[in-house]
């Protein structure tokens, strides 16, 4: 695969600034030996792989079980160091460090992740969970005021800063998890299956305000999934990983309908609909 | 009818989890429950196999091939799971056991409900692999639960509980923790093996277009009670009930759309 920078290639991407770019990031581990004379074998979790996110854009990133997607991900928020390969934001090179370090670049960034269930503290008031990025990443203001703000903008009431996560339905802990990955105004916000706990309903409202978000406060978004409904209805471009390897990436309309990989066919094939 | 369930009611404390649900199930019939979490519909199959958590209690009639088993004591229930009735459960991580082997994991309802020696366990074993699409059959029955994959875990709970040949097939959100690629090919399998051996299959799910591949008729189930039922293809196309109306809508807003 090339490297596929924002505006450039296929006639795909939209003329935005990037934002969030990973270039030719490789990530290999090294297994435990077999024998004492030979080297352990080398895992290849992630090869060469490009992907950037543009201000304001929304990209997915699509691909199964052990496709390299989350290795990706810890990539791309310096969660993990590559093997080979470099990320920057802004224009600003992302690397592995200490807290204080990075503190500039997790003010600029929000995740949530899967599990609505087990991400949210259940010894933590809602108002002090969402407030903690706030605490963590040294943001001047009110907190309080940022959280009641926040918690409405998320379709929560002020006075559920009181509650515990316990007391909360699965939608409302993820309208929680999403509120706390907001609360900082991070430019970037990246989601880690966020849906594949909710029920139907619930998924639709989440995908509205994740919409809205989007609108409301120029966010960009990097969606990690294997949902290819969720991807059609939230993103403007998609790279679809397999075997660690980036085998096709377009806009979402291009990649979902006209798939020219074999392996981007399979998968839309499987995908139940009720068409 | 393999299955009639006639007024269940399901009461945990003084909630009503199930309220007077009745259905019907015929041989080779494949029949959805839909609803969302806390619509009752996995208390209803769990009142099916008389595994109720405890404080849970159930009233009304549950038949299995024409016998009562409501109010049956475990050891009378006991003997009817697997041989009546099979099961496959949301996580195949969790429904096998991490040191048995695949093999004895698949034979095990023959074991337990007749005299079977090791070698024919594990012919029958081999068999079944085979008929769920297990690659390898006579080398993976002798593999662990850990050295499979997720898809592959999933075949072999499907191959352990059809074994016993029961007449239900009870399966509660089966693929959700799938890959959508091994999903389409469990879903296939499921609907092979109903076909072919006329088990009446019961399916329960969160999701529409999950189910309209593998259902022909479903319950709609809202805060334990039904709100409507009917073939799945006129539940999609004109749904009467607010809540299917709601359940439609939301799939509608979520799920790829190929056109």
């Amino acid at each position: 695969m090339t490297g596929l920078a924002p505006g450039q290639g296929a006639g795909q991407a939209p003329v935005v600034a990037p934002l969030l770019v990973g270039q030719g990031l490789t990530r290999t581990f090294t297994l435990p030996r077999r024998s004492p004379f030979q080297p352990g074998p080398v895992r290849h979790a992630l090869v060469d792989a490009d992907l950037a996110v543009g201000a304001g854009e929304s990209v997915a990133l699509i691909g199964e079980s052990g496709s390299g997607k989350s290795t990706l991900v810890r990539l791309l928020l310096a969660l993990d160091a590559p093997t080979a390969g470099t990320v920057t934001f802004d224009g600003r090179t992302v690397e592995p460090a200490r807290a204080s370090r990075l503190r500039w670049f997790r003010r600029e960034t929000g995740v949530v992740l899967q599990d609505p269930y087990s991400s949210l503290d259940p010894r933590m008031r809602v108002g002090d969970t969402v407030a903690e990025p706030l605490q963590h990443l040294r943001v001047a203001g009110d907190h309080r005021a940022m959280v009641a703000e926040v918690l409405g903008r998320v379709g929560l009431e002020p006075q559920d800063a009181e509650r515990w996560p316990h007391e909360l339905s699965g939608g409302q802990r993820q309208r929680v998890a999403l509120a706390r990955a907001v609360v900082h105004r991070p430019r970037l916000l990246v989601g880690d299956e966020p849906m594949s706990a909710l029920d139907v309903t619930v998924r639709a409202q989440i995908i509205d305000l994740l919409r809205e978000l989007r609108a409301d406060l120029g966010l960009s978004l990097l969606l990690v999934s294997h949902d290819i409904g969720l991807v059609q209805h939230l993103a403007d471009r998609v790279s679809v990983l397999r075997d660690g390897r980036v085998v096709e990436q377009g806009t979402t309309d291009d990649v979902l309908r006209r798939p020219q990989h074999e392996y981007t066919r399979s998968l839309v094939a499987s995908v139940p609909t009720i068409d | 009818m393999t299955l009639e369930i006639d007024h269940l009611t399901v009461t945990v404390g003084d909630r009503r989890v199930v309220d007077d649900l009745s259905l019907r199930l015929g041989p080779g019939e494949r029949l959805g429950l839909i609803g969302e979490s806390g619509s009752g519909k996995s208390m209803t199959t769990l009142a099916v196999l008389g595994l109720l958590p405890p404080g849970a209690r159930a009233t009304g009639s549950i038949r299995l091939d024409g016998r009562e088993v409501t109010g049956l004591a475990e050891r009378d229930l006991a003997p009817l799971r697997g041989a009546v009735v099979g099961t496959v459960f949301q996580d195949p991580r969790t429904s096998l056991d991490p040191v048995m082997t695949i093999g004895r994991q698949i034979a095990e309802p023959l074991h337990l409900h007749g005299r079977l020696s090791r070698r024919e366990g594990r012919a029958r074993a081999v068999a079944a692999a085979a008929e769920v699409g297990l690659p390898e059959p006579t080398t993976i029955v002798d593999r662990y639960p850990h050295q499979l994959s997720g898809g592959q875990r999933q075949r072999v709970v499907i191959a352990t509980a059809l074994i016993a040949r029961p007449s239900v097939l009870l399966a509660d959100e089966p693929t959700t923790a799938l890959d959508v690629t091994t999903q389409a090919e469990v879903l296939a399998l499921f609907r092979r093996l109903v076909d072919e051996r006329g088990t009446s299959l019961l399916f329960v799910t969160h999701d529409l277009a999950v189910l309209s591949r593998v259902a022909d008729d479903a319950l709609v189930l809202s805060h334990g009670r039904v709100v409507e039922r009917g073939p799945v293809t006129r539940l999609l196309r004109s749904p009467e009930h607010p809540v299917t109306r709601g359940l439609v809508e939301a799939t509608r807003a979520t799920t790829w759309r190929a056109s």
